[in-house]
């Protein structure tokens, strides 16, 4: 079964070239452009495998989005990657305590993504 | 008379003249209330009393030198001017990133575009190159070309990224620009007003320098908007032939 990877970010641009370098690779895509439209995703029925999500995005910033999801039922031990240009380490350990399970800072290569999601998805 | 025991004295003094006013004040509150002559006279003797203490209390203020005015006014509109440019500085931040996040945007989607055609043509190779009257050897040439083109595609929408790191980066800058902003805001305000004192004509000629050396309209636009003119310029057609 192909596993769906929620991507959540507020740049189209981010959007659009995640989208094609994960599908690529044969994963199904969603998108949300906030934490709330990914919330509002799950309550439609949206189940992803993976969140994938930055974390200066207006409103909801990624790291409250983590907190939500690790609150809600269902999603306590989903796979959720945080990828953003913060390099603070205090952001990074916010994230850690909120159960994140990954940082990767922008821009991350191609290949480096693919590898880790690879290794958090491995049957695809 | 040591400096120390005349400012004492000038204490006690202030101490004695703050009573006799609250003393005064508190007394003609009384008075108004009472409607008769005697106590409006007494008014009249106590308001005169409180103006003399007020007076009295107004000439022992410490004048500020005019020199020192004068300077204050004088490093408060230095300080409204580098306003001026820091603000022009964000402006150019937003500039930046408004055209560098509709450049990526429409790269992003061009470079879909030609990942979407390699792969039909991938597909469509090996569909017909059974029907195409090719021998082995073109065939896989033609084959290791279209993977050529496709190979940097990925490459190319990772470096999309860029866009995201420059608005963040833009963003830290504008960020300082404001903490410094807010500073100056500040300084000024304990320096007096601006306005008393012309601008500097060093200052003058840097902003008409800074302004020569613009290029786009919208900068120039950010240049009046920074010196608090509401003022836009023509652009001109995209496209003009001569």
């Amino acid at each position: 079964m192909v596993s769906t990877i929620l991507l959540v970010d507020d740049s189209a641009t981010i959007l659009m070239s995640m989208e094609s370098i994960l599908g690529k690779a044969g994963f199904k895509i969603e998108k949300a452009s906030s934490g709330e439209e990914a919330l509002n995703r799950l309550d439609q029925g949206l189940a992803p495998n993976l969140f994938i999500t930055d974390v200066h995005m207006p409103g909801m910033n990624g790291i409250d989005l983590v907190r939500k999801l690790r609150a809600r039922a269902g999603f306590q031990f989903t796979p959720i990657l945080v990828v953003t240009t913060e390099g603070q380490q205090a952001k990074r350990d916010e994230a850690r305590a909120a159960r994140a399970t990954g940082w990767l800072v922008k821009p991350v290569q191609p290949d480096d993504m693919l590898r880790v999601v690879r290794q958090i998805l491995p049957n695809g | 008379m040591a400096p120390e025991s005349r400012n004492r004295r000038r204490n006690g003094q202030d101490r004695v003249l703050s009573i006799l006013a609250a003393f005064a004040f508190l007394i003609m509150a009384m008075a108004a209330f009472a409607n008769d002559e005697p106590a409006a006279a007494g008014v009249a003797m106590l308001a005169a009393l409180f103006a003399v203490i007020l007076w009295h209390r107004a000439s022992q203020t410490p004048e500020m030198p005019e020199e020192v005015q004068e300077l204050l006014c004088f490093v408060a509109d230095e300080l409204a001017q580098y306003r001026a440019f820091t603000r022009l500085l964000r402006d150019q931040g937003g500039r930046i990133n408004d055209a560098s996040g509709e450049a990526a945007l429409v790269i992003v989607e061009g470079l879909r575009e030609i990942d979407r055609a390699v792969e039909t043509l991938r597909i469509e190779l090996r569909k017909t190159s059974e029907e195409l009257p090719l021998d082995a050897i073109h065939r896989a040439e033609l084959a290791q070309r279209v993977e050529a083109i496709g190979r940097p595609i990925l490459r190319m929408l990772g470096c999309l990224q860029f866009q995201d790191v420059t608005q963040q980066q833009i963003a830290f800058l504008s960020r300082l620009s404001l903490m410094v902003d807010d500073h100056m805001v500040r300084l000024a305000r304990k320096c007096g007003d601006r306005r008393a004192v012309e601008r500097l004509d060093k200052f003058k000629e840097m902003f008409a320098a800074a302004l020569d050396d613009t290029v786009m309209t919208n900068q120039r636009d950010d240049f009046y908007a920074a010196t608090g003119l509401a003022l836009q310029e023509e652009g001109g057609p995209r496209i003009e032939m001569f």
